[in-house]
């Protein structure tokens, strides 16, 4: 039986590999706005040391004023020197993280299932919709996931064998998990403490002060820069996501019609609602992974719908299949979308880490209605392939044509158009605008530095004065009616509603549309006439 | 305490009172009657249960206007998951779209049966938690949800069946109107209210349900 699940397991991971890395570059159709911040700064670090933002080393990456976790950029550093600056270059580390959590879920659900449990889990993780979605974007939460749902596995293990390598291993890992996203700042610290003494009782709580102390050790350094950034910035992106601080809340509390008692209790409620909606079923099941932008009908739950079944099967049974175990496990989901509830929207990447102890309980529950009711699983596993059919097609066929606005879609097309003719210009100005009526403000200077328009230690040259600019390349707004003339040859590449007017009739020519996967003129390209 | 422990195990009431938000909409008074009166019958005739669903499937979508009777049935498509031309479009809009799906497979798979896949997606929304609270404030949510966990199946499950036709009916309704679809479900509400006023009374934590009617009385 161990053999064959070892195998199954496998097949599992071959499975998920291929999902995972198929057409890697193509869906999502563009690198997204976090992404292509990333990938800069990790082929900024390879070649100078420095970020984006001229930061030797950083611990944490300005980006945006977001100051994002390091671990992601640094692991990064050899795709890019193995894929060279292109999407693989940036999403095979997310892809490879998505690869490794099939393998772990299948071990860490084999440990405490048994191994039927283990195949189930692995399979389950393998066609997760949200876990593929995630995996093929470069996102450092999928990593954090990766990185702590490890630490929870070299935890099991110790616990199992003894050995005490795992154990240190464990802190080591769930003191990463710091340096991987900033969900994990609050949650790294919750599984740390809870997860060892829900299993090993509290009162075994001194042997895991020295589990503690090299966690905490990790994360002093990066823990360091975390105080010495709020210090600086106060008011950083990062910090700015806390609900709090979230514009309609602040609007709210500035309201004078409003008592303050009841200002207090909905400062307390928001936290509460934004938790209880981590688990709504629609969301988990039917269309929270929001592939579209309008309601349809091919829209996608984080699991597959008819997870649903098995997975309050196996709430219901848990204490049977999962035995001591099943404590730590609800426990463990319960507690990972706590900090993503103290922060506004409902981002689905934020409560990435819930999904491991979801898909977890349902590959139990999967199996405990094989075991009672074989007619019925087998109805279950059908409905499971067919909905994993439906998603598919969602996802690797119809989201791509539609998505292209909320990755930035045309950047990298807009470059890939002037690069052979880039020379014989003498300046190439681009506008940050893009999206139907122009709505959206994008970072275009870093799409075409990481697909090569010009180097890492261009950038940290860069003037920031009206835009940014870099050799002859200028990131701008353009009015053309205050368009300066200037001497020489000028490409502009500008938002499809900026079209030109006035004199610039007679000076520049349209030479290119960039339209988005869906047909939606998204940039002009002018030239000089 | 003590004393509201014994209202809470006690007295229907508490929970009607409890379940205040959805008696806000007065103006639908009549609804509710008749959905009471439906009830009634409805426990009573063991028998009839299973034709007096229908009824009440019927009853809720009548409330929330997408269908009538005039001498012949009338729906409004626009305002359903079920057959909206909208969403028609939208499928065969995906359907010539995809060039990876055999054609014989592709006229199959994209047809109106991908419109059950809003339905479910309504029907889950309406029975989400994140509803209930909406709905029925936090009082009746929290009391709702602790008696959720309550019930016996097998000797209860009229009462489920009664549940998933309302929400089931409710979610023929593109965008679901909560409050009005959940309306016929106040009898069973009510009914788990009080399990679980009851389940919280026996475990000392009747204090959530009294923190939760200041919280509803101060978020009014």
């Amino acid at each position: 039986m161990k053999k064959l699940a070892v195998v199954l397991i496998i097949i599992a991971i071959a499975v998920g590999s291929w999902l995972r890395v198929k057409d890697l570059d193509k869906v999502p159709p563009h690198l997204g706005n976090d992404e292509i911040s990333i990938a800069f700064d990790s082929y900024s670090v390879l070649k100078t040391g420095k970020d984006e933002h001229g930061k030797s080393w950083p611990l944490s990456f300005m980006s945006h004023r977001s100051y994002k976790a390091p671990l992601y950029a640094y692991l990064n550093i050899p795709q890019i020197l193995i894929w060279g600056r292109t999407e693989n270059g940036i999403r095979m580390t997310s892809a490879l993280s998505g690869i490794v959590a099939i393998g772990a879920v299948g071990a860490l659900s084999s440990l405490i299932g048994g191994p039927a449990v283990g195949v189930a889990s692995a399979w389950l993780t393998a066609l997760s919709p949200k876990l593929i979605w995630a995996s093929r974007i470069g996102y450092e939460s999928n990593l954090a996931a990766t990185v702590g749902l490890l630490a929870v596995l070299s935890l099991l293990v110790y616990l199992i064998n003894g050995k005490k390598f795992f154990y240190y291993l464990s802190a080591i890992l769930f003191g990463l998990t710091v340096w991987a996203y900033h969900t994990w700042w609050g949650l790294g610290p919750m599984l740390a403490i809870f997860l060892p003494l829900k299993l090993s009782g509290i009162k075994n709580f001194k042997k895991w002060i020295p589990f503690w102390l090299v966690a905490i050790l990790m994360v002093t350094p990066i823990g360091w820069d975390f105080v010495e950034v709020q210090l600086k910035d106060t008011h950083n992106r990062a910090s700015s996501q806390l609900w709090w601080r979230a514009g309609q809340t602040t609007d709210f509390l500035k309201r004078e019609d409003v008592s303050s008692l009841k200002k207090v209790t909905t400062l307390i409620v928001i936290p509460v609602n934004n938790y209880i909606d981590h688990f709504s079923l629609n969301g988990n099941f039917s269309s929270g992974l929001g592939l579209f932008d309008k309601r349809s009908p091919m829209g996608q739950g984080w699991f597959l719908a008819p997870t649903i079944i098995i997975m309050i099967f196996g709430l219901v049974r848990g204490p049977k299949i999962f035995g001591k175990y099943n404590g730590a496990l609800v426990g463990w989901w319960l507690l990972c979308p706590i900090v993503p509830a103290t922060t506004s929207g409902m981002e689905a990447v934020r409560n990435l880490a819930m999904m491991a102890p979801g898909l977890l309980i349902a590959g139990g529950g999967l199996v405990e209605i094989l075991k009672k009711y074989r007619r019925a699983s087998l109805l279950i596993v059908v409905a499971l392939l067919f909905s994993f059919w439906q998603f598919y097609l969602a996802y690797y066929v119809h989201y791509p044509k539609t998505v292209g606005n909320n990755f930035q879609y045309g950047y990298k097309q807009a470059w890939e158009k002037i690069k052979p003719v880039a020379s014989q210009y003498q300046h190439i100005v681009v506008e940050p605008k893009f999206g139907r009526d122009g709505q959206f403000v994008g970072v275009p200077h870093l799409y075409f530095g990481y697909f090569g328009a010009f180097e890492a230690r261009d950038m940290l040259s860069r003037t920031d004065e009206n835009g940014t600019k870099i050799g002859k390349y200028e990131f701008r707004g353009i009015d053309w009616f205050a368009e300066p003339l200037r001497e020489g040859k000028s490409i502009y590449v500008v938002s499809a509603v900026n079209k030109v007017v006035g004199d610039w009739y007679d000076k520049l020519k349209l030479v290119d549309v960039i339209s988005t996967p869906d047909d939606q003129r998204q940039f002009l390209i002018y030239e000089s006439r | 305490m003590e004393l509201l422990k014994v209202k809470v195990a006690k007295y229907w009431w508490m929970a009607a009172v409890v379940l205040w938000p959805l008696f806000g909409e007065i103006k639908l008074l009549r609804w509710l009657l008749a959905f009471l009166a439906l009830w009634i019958i409805y426990v009573k005739a063991a028998k009839l249960r299973i034709l007096l669903l229908p009824i009440l499937f019927w009853m809720v979508i009548v409330l929330n206007q997408v269908c009538g009777w005039t001498g012949r049935l009338n729906c409004d498509w626009e305002r359903m998951n079920l057959g909206n031309p909208k969403y028609s479009l939208m499928i065969e809009g995906y359907k010539y779209d995809d060039v990876v799906t055999p054609y014989q497979v592709r006229t199959r798979l994209y047809s109106g049966r991908m419109e059950i896949n809003l339905w479910f997606d309504s029907a889950l929304k309406l029975m989400s938690l994140g509803n209930l609270l909406t709905v029925l404030g936090w009082a009746g949510g929290i009391g709702v949800a602790f008696g959720v966990t309550q019930i016996k199946w097998r000797k209860d499950w009229y009462y489920l069946a009664w549940f998933l036709t309302v929400i089931g009916a409710g979610a023929m309704l593109e965008m679901v109107d909560s409050k009005k679809a959940m309306l016929a479900a106040v009898p069973v509400l009510v009914w788990l209210f009080y399990l679980g006023g009851k389940k919280m009374a026996s475990i000392n934590m009747s204090w959530l349900l009294v923190a939760a009617i200041v919280v509803d009385l101060i978020m009014r």
